[in-house]
């Protein structure tokens, strides 16, 4: 308990002790002066035999205090005020770690979770997607593979633990109310014990529930079973209905569980998970080559390599090809890709782009600190010196201005901490729904931790290294010195390079968000084919178990665009089977005279009478489907000016066939605009149009209505609900949007990137603005003396002003010229994010050249000002 | 350099003793206690006065001190250590140990010479 009577007895001590210690001054000054010396020669003598007052003094307090706490807690106390003091800089540097390490957690949180996180398997390391391509379809657009496909596969392996299949597929689900429109998956009754997944309860599906005729059984997700069926225990064993069909509920799956939809947004995730149960019409011959579509999942037998699967696979797809007589244009490829990377495919580019340019901002950030904190401890020199002469101890000095930087490093990343949570939570709020996981990003404990120990290291190391070399220096050198000699090479070089560095970086980031809004702006302004102003969709399913006679189905269609073009302020009602930007659906069609296994691929779409009116695409030459074109009469189809460029360039393709699936001839009688199908910054596919009501069609009920006019848009949407279900109250209305909502989710993930990208060059500049005006500043402070010795000697002030600014543009010109070379190689980055872009476009670099040097000057310009202005008899005198 | 005292202590411990010592036989203050091993040490010990300070103080919080209110040669109210029994019990030990040493280092010296 002695500590604790000292704490509180301390102040008297040290009272007791000044008054001794003057005492004993006191005593000794009358004695001497009793010998005959001067008042001054004996305080003078006195204090030289007593020795430095203070530094006794703070060594006798010493011997009471809680030593390493207490003189810390002084030392932070101290650097508080100092940081107080001087508001500017210390807002400058904690603005700038804050947006460094905030910044970087967020953008490398969400790569951790959408590109690194392990999904909830069992070693998810060895799962695999077996998909195939067809050479014949441009571009690598995978199908899947056929159901007889999957068989041989399975069978055939040498690679593969197990294997498994999987299907995408949508039910109306009723009797719980509203009709709801729900997707789901279907899948082998192995794909769960190969993920290492089992129901949270009940059961999976057996291997006899998996054959076609006894697969009415279902497994729902954890989100269904709570909103639709209020988390019922006992919910197994129960009965629902899908497309009005009667399905056992055998088991429900934890939340986590989201195959084969793991990379999606929570719109798109299956709902109820069912048997495959390849249907007898899926395993006849003729479909082998035929229906693709069925996803593979395997798991790698221990030790095995994706490329040795890749072999295997290889050579079983070669001989089934043989031995089924795989011809011409149907050959299949197979591939074989990590599960989990597979699904985040699209966002890797953007992720990587991302990362590197919120680096670029975060090493800026680092660097001005350290060149703010270079500076002001070069301009502390003389405090430093000072302080040494007096008898400040050296540890002590360095452990003060150590506290510094670590007080000023700790509030940075604070800040900076409540920055990335912030950033993740707008990321998940106002992200693109493309990106994958996005709703599952969090902030990454380890991602923080590194941003947070990178600012620390900086601060702490810039704010060590200086004090470190200056309290090696004898005080009197420094003292004589700091005022007049210019800076000390070391420090200068050491701050220019720092300076032409954030240049570069800046340079960097300029060219790459220039790149990005040249792209954009040439995506804007390239015609979308249709036109999405003044025009809704709303999307319906009329199924085959309600609607099986084609011909009312047909009616109920008709009567449905009746209605709605009868609602006020709609012009224009149609129906299509698939939208741009929205679905995509590929055929295989021969040309008419080409060999019988010569097929070409083009996308489709099912119309109904005046859908290019109502979509805004212009039909070019030819006429529109009619009230002629009947089942019974001779099939008709529209195609886009791609396919007319494709197959009949320097011909007129009106009155030209084709075939497709097994229905005669078609004669072509229109041709259309082309339309951006898959995304914008795709080109136009080759395209057919049919007419929905005379081609029978593979295609589910699935249908979209378009309604154009001057009122179309959401509020529209109670009136049409009236019609439709005056109609037919059990059709589910779902995924109303208007056509220009579409263009904006196409659009989405670029102006995400952009405005990312954007914001960090933005951010870029203006440290480095910080930057280039901290060390021009600071030269200025050094060169005060020169100054005024030039100006004395008959320099023009200009020419004081022009010799700042020189220093600035110098800066400028080293870091562009690191910034171009870095950017010749670093654009590769960007490269999938331009369109029709050239990645070397001369205009910006000059546009980002003439940017970057006029922010430098103008940072420059100040300081030069200052220098412009020095009073030679100020700058002269020694003080 | 100026914070590296070279008066800041003869051998381990010997300020202490002398001050014990010094005190042992009437209580004194700062000053006084300064002049006083100065004097007997016929100048010799070339010790910093204010290096006393620090030492009075680590002594104060062993409990070997106690310091009380006192009055100066010129008639001053000062500050006047005093020993207490802790203390000079410590000096004891401390006498012990160094006329040990002391004799060890003239063994040493004698046979070293012989």
């Amino acid at each position: 308990m002695g500590w604790m009577k000292h704490l509180f007895t301390r102040r008297r001590r040290y009272d007791e002790l000044s008054e001794a210690m003057r005492e004993h001054l006191e005593e000794k000054i009358e004695d001497l002066m009793d010998r005959g010396l001067s008042r001054e020669q004996a305080e003078r003598a006195a204090r030289v035999d007593f020795g430095n007052v203070v530094a006794i003094h703070e060594r006798s307090r010493e011997v009471w205090e809680w030593h390493t706490v207490e003189s810390l807690w002084a030392d932070v106390k101290f650097a508080g005020r100092q940081m107080y003091k001087s508001p500017g800089f210390t807002l400058t540097c904690l603005l700038t770690l804050t947006l460094g390490i905030g910044a970087n957690s967020a953008v490398f949180s969400a790569i951790e979770m959408i590109l690194l996180h392990p999904l909830p398997y069992r070693e998810p390391g060895r799962l695999v997607l077996v998909s195939e391509s067809l050479p014949l379809m441009a571009g690598s657009s995978d199908v899947g593979v056929s159901a007889q496909e999957y068989l041989d596969y399975r069978q055939q392996n040498t690679v593969f633990d197990d294997v498994a299949a999987f299907e995408t597929d949508e039910f109306n689900l009723t009797g719980t109310g509203q009709p709801q429109r729900v997707k789901a998956a279907r899948i082998s009754a192995t794909a769960l014990p190969l993920l290492g997944v089992t129901p949270k309860i009940g059961r999976n599906f057996t291997a006899e529930e998996d054959h076609h005729g006894s697969d009415h059984v279902v497994l729902l997700s954890r989100a269904l079973w709570q909103s639709t069926y209020g988390a019922d225990p006992a919910i197994v064993g129960k009965m629902i209905h899908l497309d009005e069909t009667a399905y056992t509920v055998v088991g429900v799956m934890p939340a986590s569980f989201r195959f084969p939809m793991d990379a999606a947004p929570p719109s798109e995730r299956a709902n109820l998970w069912l048997p495959i149960a390849f249907a007898p019409n899926l395993l006849k011959a003729e479909n082998r080559t035929m229906e693709f579509g069925v996803g593979l999942i395997g798991r790698l037998k221990p030790g095995i390599s994706t490329k040795q699967a890749h072999s295997d696979i290889d050579q079983i797809a070669s001989i089934f090809m043989r031995r089924y007589g795989y011809s011409g244009t149907l050959h299949v490829s197979p591939h074989v890709y990590p599960y989990a990377a597979h699904g985040v495919e699209g966002a890797r580019s953007l992720l990587i782009l991302l990362a590197a340019a919120v680096l670029c901002v975060l090493l800026i950030a680092s660097a001005n600190v350290a060149n703010l904190l270079v500076a002001r401890a070069t301009a502390r020199t003389h405090e430093i010196a000072l302080r040494l002469a007096v008898g400040a101890g050296r540890v002590r000095l360095i452990r003060q201005c150590l506290v510094e930087s670590s007080l000023l490093g700790l509030l940075g990343s604070i800040g900076g901490i409540a920055l990335a949570f912030l950033l993740v939570a707008g990321l998940r709020s106002f992200g693109p729904a493309s990106l994958p996981r996005l709703q599952d990003v969090e902030v990454h404990p380890s991602v923080l931790l590194f941003a947070v120990g990178l600012s620390l290291i900086t601060s702490v190391f810039f704010g060590f290294a200086p004090a470190w070399r200056l309290s090696r220096v004898p005080p009197e050198a420094s003292l004589r010195t700091a005022r007049q000699a210019g800076a000390d090479r070391g420090s200068q070089r050491l701050q220019n390079s720092v300076a032409a560095a954030e240049i570069a970086l800046t340079f960097v980031l300029l060219i790459a968000g220039g790149l990005l809004l040249r792209s954009f702006v040439r995506l804007l302004e390239s015609p979308f084919g249709f036109n999405p102003k003044n025009a809704f969709v709303v999307r319906t399913v009329f199924d085959r178990v309600r609607y099986p006679d084609p011909v009312k189905r047909d009616v109920a269609q008709k009567e449905v665009l009746d209605r709605l073009s009868r609602l006020p302020g709609i012009d224009a009602v149609a129906e299509a089977s698939h939208l741009p930007l929205s679905d995509t659906r590929q055929i295989g069609f021969r040309l008419e005279h080409a060999a019988e296994d010569d097929f070409k691929m083009a996308e489709n779409s099912l119309v109904s009478w005046g859908y290019f009116r109502a979509m805004g695409i212009s039909l070019l030459v030819g006429r529109d489907f009619n009230s002629a074109d009947r089942r019974d009469s001779v099939p008709v189809a529209i195609i886009n000016q791609a396919l007319s460029r494709k197959y009949f360039a320097g011909q007129n393709p009106i009155g030209k066939h084709f075939d497709w699936g097994g229905r005669g001839l078609f004669t072509i009688v229109g041709l259309a605009a082309d339309v951006h199908i898959s995304s914008l910054d795709s080109d136009p596919p080759p395209m057919i149009y049919f007419d929905m009501f005379q081609i029978q069609s593979g295609v589910s009920g699935n249908t979209a209505f378009v309604l154009r006019g001057p009122r179309a848009g959401p509020e529209l949407l109670p009136s049409i609900q009236q019609q439709v279900w005056t109609m037919d109250r059990e059709l589910p209305l779902y995924q109303a949007a208007t056509l220009q909502s579409l263009i904006s989710e196409s659009l989405a993930q670029r102006s995400f990137t952009l405005v990312l990208v954007g914001a960090f060059a933005a951010t870029a500049l203006l440290l480095a603005a910080v930057g280039i005006f901290g060390v021009i500043s600071y030269l200025v402070t050094q060169r005060v003396r020169e100054f005024g010795v030039r100006v004395a000697l008959g320099a023009n002030r200009s020419q004081i002003a022009r010799l700042v600014l020189a220093r600035g543009a110098s800066i400028a010109l080293v870091g562009c010229g690191c910034g171009l070379g870095v950017s010749l190689f670093g654009s590769r980055l960007v490269l999938t994010s331009l369109y029709q872009t050239n990645r070397f476009d001369p205009v910006l670099l000059f546009m980002v050249l003439g940017l970057l040097f006029s922010v430098v000057l103008l940072a420059s310009w100040i300081p030069a000002r200052t220098a412009a202005k020095v009073d030679p008899m100020r700058a002269l005198r020694i003080d | 350099m100026v914070n590296r005292s070279e008066y800041r202590d003869l051998f381990p411990g010997a300020l202490e003793m002398m001050i014990l010592q010094t005190l042992s036989r009437r209580p004194m203050h700062g000053y006084a206690l300064a002049q006083h091993i100065k004097s007997v040490s016929d100048d010799l010990l070339q010790i910093e006065e204010g290096s006393l300070y620090p030492a009075l103080q680590r002594m104060l919080k062993a409990g070997w001190l106690k310091s009380e209110t006192g009055v100066s040669a010129r008639k001053r109210p000062v500050r006047v250590y005093k020993l207490t029994p802790a203390g000079r019990r410590r000096l004891e030990q401390e006498r012990l140990s160094f006329e040990k040493m002391f004799a060890g280092i003239n063994r040493v010296l004698a046979v070293a010479e012989s």
